[in-house]
């Protein structure tokens, strides 16, 4: 099976990356930008829409492979800007799923006029718990009602697509206004993640909602854009134990210590071979996860496997890599790994669901 | 326990022990405490106007927070080479 990215695919890649290290070029400079209100940069976020990255898989021209292929270098940079959770994730759910008139908004998503938000996630719930957010229908318009947290992105999101428990069983998806005319009974509590970047507690009381595309149960496409969303996080964590391990080789080569480099130490060289044991481990399960949706195999099985190896290896990286303090590029990445690993399940959260499927696999024969 | 400082001013091995496992219990509660909070970990001092709880909100800082442990007072690299030279002669 062949992996190399085409020669568009690693354009893509190159441009991103040097786009990306332009705006970054070292952690101080994405520091300041995450600590201003927004969290991350209106000038960069022009700049990617400009070059197309904002509307990546929302037409037949792009698709899962390019969106892994960007991840991949907003993680090895760590750059603050919510390209999955504002744009291509919750624009995947709409260009799949949306009507006409939903799928309209795309352009403004593509753009960078218009943030997206996929609001799913519920307080105090993990894994595939039933949704206590629930949809109510009179004379043919919906509300919705119930609480979503974290949101992410949701701060400044002007667009929801929002889960939520349909009257007659199963679960739809909605399209819902955050930031205009129409959006009372939307409260939000942003705030800011442990990492960096940034989150929203959404509160909906009779919010008015538009069901996606011809609504109905929604469940597969749920569990769709959680995959989507997995394989984004899987390839952004790539890039950020790609870089993590660069600093983490180049800091044995240049730190001394009782006045010698530290790579002198075997237990130290030892362990740096390990990690990269660990990175490349996750780059195939990376793509593995990357291919298989984009062949259109959207196996929460396949997610769930990925994501395993991603949370293991993340961690890995993350308690490996020296230079814990704040004041060293690496320790920003250690938050972000954490981070990711939590996000829709961790090592463990996969673990459970996989052990769940184990019968479904034939009785191996010894 | 004062394992640090013997009469003769040579440092007990027992202190090495200590500080190896002292510190991978404290940086194995705190990573528990993460996967305890799960998503809940992500919000950071957003206060109570959010459904996760504080201490959640505090986990994942103060498990990377606990990360420098095993490094400061002497690594655990140190420590071991300590343990191998004093206790075992090698």
């Amino acid at each position: 099976m062949n992996f190399d990215l085409t020669e568009e695919q690693q354009l893509l890649a190159d441009t991103t990356r040097d786009l990306l290290a332009r705006s970054y070029d070292n952690t101080e400079a994405r520091n300041k930008v995450v600590d201003t209100e927004l969290g991350w940069s209106r000038d960069v976020w022009n700049q990617l829409a400009e070059i197309g990255i904002l509307g990546l898989g929302f037409d037949e021209d792009s698709g899962p492979t390019e969106v892994m292929v960007v991840m991949t270098e907003i993680g090895r940079r760590l750059a603050p800007e919510p390209v999955a959770e504002a744009a291509l994730i919750p624009g995947a759910v709409i260009a799949e799923h949306g009507s006409d008139a939903q799928r309209a908004l795309l352009d403004e998503v593509a753009s960078g006029e218009r943030l997206l938000a996929f609001a799913h996630t519920e307080p105090g719930r993990r894994g595939a718990a039933d949704l206590t957010t629930h949809a109510t229908e009179q004379g043919g318009a919906w509300t919705l009602t119930g609480r979503k947290n974290p949101v992410l992105a949701g701060d400044g999101a002007d667009t929801l697509i929002v889960s939520a428990a349909l009257p007659g069983g199963g679960s739809g998806l909605f399209v819902v206004d955050a930031a205009g005319q129409s959006s009372s009974g939307v409260t939000r509590h942003g705030y800011r993640t442990f990492d960096g970047k940034r989150g929203a507690e959404i509160a909906l009381d009779n919010a008015a909602a538009t069901p996606l595309g011809s609504g109905g149960d929604a469940t597969d496409a749920i569990e769709a854009a959680v995959i989507r969303f997995q394989s984004a996080l899987c390839a952004e964590a790539v890039g950020a134990m790609d870089e993590s391990l660069r600093l983490t080789t180049d800091y044995l080569k240049s730190r001394k210590q009782f006045g010698v480099p530290l790579k002198t130490f075997q237990t130290l060289t030892q362990r740096a071979a390990d990690m990269y044991v660990s990175v490349e481990l996750a780059r195939s399960m990376n793509y593995y996860l990357a291919v298989s949706v984009a062949d259109g195999r959207l196996d929460p099985m396949v997610a769930a496997r990925a994501k395993l190896q991603i949370a293991r290896s993340g961690k890995h990286i993350a308690e490996e890599s020296p230079g814990v303090t704040a004041e060293y590029p690496i320790a920003h990445y250690a938050a972000r790994l954490t981070a990711i690993e939590q996000t829709f399940g961790s090592a463990t959260d996969q673990l459970r669901y996989l052990v769940g499927q184990v019968g479904s696999y034939g009785t191996a024969v010894l | 326990m004062s394992a640090g400082d013997e009469a003769g001013g040579t440092p007990n091995p027992a202190s090495s022990i200590l500080k190896l496992r002292g510190t991978q219990l404290q940086q194995a509660v705190t990573d528990l405490l993460v996967e305890v909070a799960g998503p809940d970990a992500l919000p950071f001092d957003a206060g109570d106007t959010v459904d996760s709880p504080e201490w959640a909100q505090h986990a994942a800082p103060r498990y990377l927070n606990y990360r420098k442990t095993s490094i400061y007072g002497g690594s655990n690299e140190v420590q071991r080479t300590i343990i191998a030279s004093t206790i075992l002669g090698l």
